[in-house]
């Protein structure tokens, strides 16, 4: 798009709804895919917001295992699923959401969806650059700041077009993500939760403060520019669009939607956590499988070890996630990592390490779902507070993107 | 390619489905079907024709791009496929993708095993890991003839892995 000397930048439609509700956003979502499939509307970037607040789930996962569904309703909390993949996640009023509504033609030079999945991260790194902030792009889908996840991705596709979304996380209500979420890691005592919240960032935490919205809009309006070469322009729904989204916002409502139907599947997913006392420390690891598809979910590695640099261990925790849980691909996971990054474990070896991650995943493959019980949390309890033993300035990054 | 198997017997598309003509490899049958050495169809790269029996599965560079497959929704039986055109849903990660026909025909079979051993796919790609048995209609026999060949299809990796 960019780099042709004098040529007009590319006209991209900037669609700002301001706050609807779960069910509109997603009805939205599939009518501006068909549009743009059908090439009756423009190649969109869309701001999204909530309200109420929600949670949303992912297209294929099942809401009685992921959500306390009395909680929600009794806090005024919708409940809808996502157009896309990945776990299930809390959205306050706060929160805003960004997507690209696309062709793959729109992004000439770029090839695969790692590649698609990189372009757009850019974008948004870029235009979180002229807010202060130094994000990077992790793939396969985190837009991260020292390691700590500051914006998780996904997409969805249709014959010709594409959406590309993530939620940019302003600030973070941990405590209520945890009463509505049926995570293995909830019922954690304050320790461990702040060990969670190391996971994650915000950009209240990163800033000082939240940055008001038209802020945050046109420092993402302005790296999609930027990154891209396009321009903005900022745009209505039109009549077809407004009269699909009449037309399918009350199926996105309905309870066929929402549960699921046949896009729900029973995701058994248990968690495992096996302590090992090495030279270097404790080793804690706790993984999070679903051992009828042999995929790890989720990785928590912790403990009173020595990393260099600190981030590493978080960028192998994303290294692990959804991938195979077999030990024999586990233990080539984990030596990829080591081998393409420059990692300081003293009195930890790489086997060490690799054999707790399989011992751990094995565990939670014995271990009977579905994972969001209680009875699931294991009482060495998974997410303990890396940080003490870490160093908190690290001045000396990864290899390369910190990933392989 | 750079590692990436491309069997020769195999025809491709650009979006990372290999044909066969014949039918799918059980696991009970030793693999033979995947060897081209099935009963049914004719051997190998040979031109099927209007009612042949073809089987569909992802390569594996094309699962390398997309990542391990965390859900897939196949095409019932008797569904008609349209070249190029959604068939099936997968997930993989936070991309939830589509199954895109490589060839116009009705869904024959659908391999049982992905129902209840999905990792067969990245295991045994060209194996027990096949995706569907289609019969060709009859706009399948000359889409077949457009199909990558090896080459074709090495050529399709190097180019995309260089523009990465």
């Amino acid at each position: 798009v960019s780099g042709v000397e004098g040529a007009d930048p590319p006209i991209w439609r900037l669609l700002d709804t301001g706050p609807v509700t779960a069910a509109q956003n997603m009805a939205l979502d599939e009518v501006l895919l068909q549009a743009r499939d059908r090439d009756r509307c423009p190649t969109t970037l869309r701001f999204l917001e909530f309200s109420p607040h929600c949670v949303l789930v992912g297209l294929h996962q099942a809401i009685g295992l992921e959500v306390e569904e009395a909680y929600c309703r009794e806090h005024g909390i919708d409940v809808n699923r996502r157009l896309t993949g990945g776990g299930a996640i809390y959205l306050d009023e706060g929160q805003l959401g960004w997507e690209v509504i696309a062709t793959r033609a729109d992004f000439p030079g770029v090839v695969g969806l790692e590649g698609m999945f990189a372009r757009v991260g850019e974008c948004v790194v870029v235009g979180l650059r002229r807010l202060g902030v130094e994000a990077r792009f992790r793939p396969k889908n985190d837009i991260e700041v020292d390691g700590r996840k500051l914006s998780g991705t996904g997409g969805t596709e249709r014959t010709h077009a594409l959406v590309y979304h993530g939620t940019l996380l302003t600030d973070f209500d941990v405590d209520t993500m945890l009463q509505c979420l049926r995570l293995p890691i909830s019922k954690l005592d304050d320790k461990q939760v702040q060990g969670f919240r190391q996971r994650v960032t915000c950009l209240r935490e990163l800033l000082g403060a939240t940055p008001p919205m038209p802020v945050l809009k046109r420092a993402l309006v302005d790296g999609f520019a930027e990154a891209l070469g396009v321009e903005l322009v900022p745009g209505p729904l039109t009549t077809d669009e407004q009269a699909a989204l009449a037309e399918r916002t009350p199926y996105y409502a309905s309870q066929g939607w929402v549960r699921g139907g046949s896009h729900a599947h029973a995701q058994a997913s248990a968690l495992g956590t096996v302590d090992q006392k090495t030279p270097g420390g404790l080793l804690r690891v706790a993984m999070q499988v679903d051992p009828a598809r042999d995929v790890v979910k989720a990785a928590y590695i912790s403990g009173d070890f020595f990393v260099l640099p600190a981030r590493a261990i978080l960028d192998l925790e994303a290294w692990l996630r959804h991938t195979s849980s077999r030990p024999a691909d586990l233990r080539r996971r984990v030596a990829s990592f080591f081998a393409a990054n420059d990692v300081s474990l003293p009195g930890v070896t790489v086997d060490q390490l690799a054999d707790v991650v399989c011992a751990a995943a094995a565990a939670a493959a014995d271990r009977p779902g579905p994972g969001a019980d209680a009875a699931d949390v294991s009482p060495a309890l998974p997410v303990a507070d890396v940080s003490p033993a870490l160093p908190v300035a690290d001045a000396q990054p990864a290899a390369d993107r910190g990933t392989a | 390619v750079n590692g990436w198997t491309v069997p020769e017997e195999l025809r491709y598309d650009v979006n990372d489905y290999w044909v066969r003509v014949g039918g799918g490899a059980d696991l009970a049958d030793g693999g033979a079907a995947a060897a081209g050495l099935g009963g049914t169809g004719v051997l190998g790269g040979d031109s099927p024709g209007e009612g042949s029996v073809v089987t569909i599965g992802l390569t594996p560079y094309g699962q390398d791009c997309i990542g391990d497959l965390l859900y897939l929704d196949p095409p019932v039986v008797g569904s008609l496929l349209v070249r190029g055109a959604e068939c099936g849903s997968l997930e993989s990660g936070k991309w939830a993708g589509m199954l895109r026909a490589p060839l116009g025909g009705v869904v024959h079979r659908v391999n049982p095993l992905l129902a209840e051993l999905l990792r067969v796919v990245n295991d045994d790609p060209f194996g027990a890991g096949w995706l569907l048995e289609v019969r060709l209609g009859p706009t399948g026999a000359a889409e077949f003839a457009t199909l990558l060949t090896p080459a074709e299809y090495r050529a399709s990796i190097t180019y995309r892995e260089c523009a990465t």
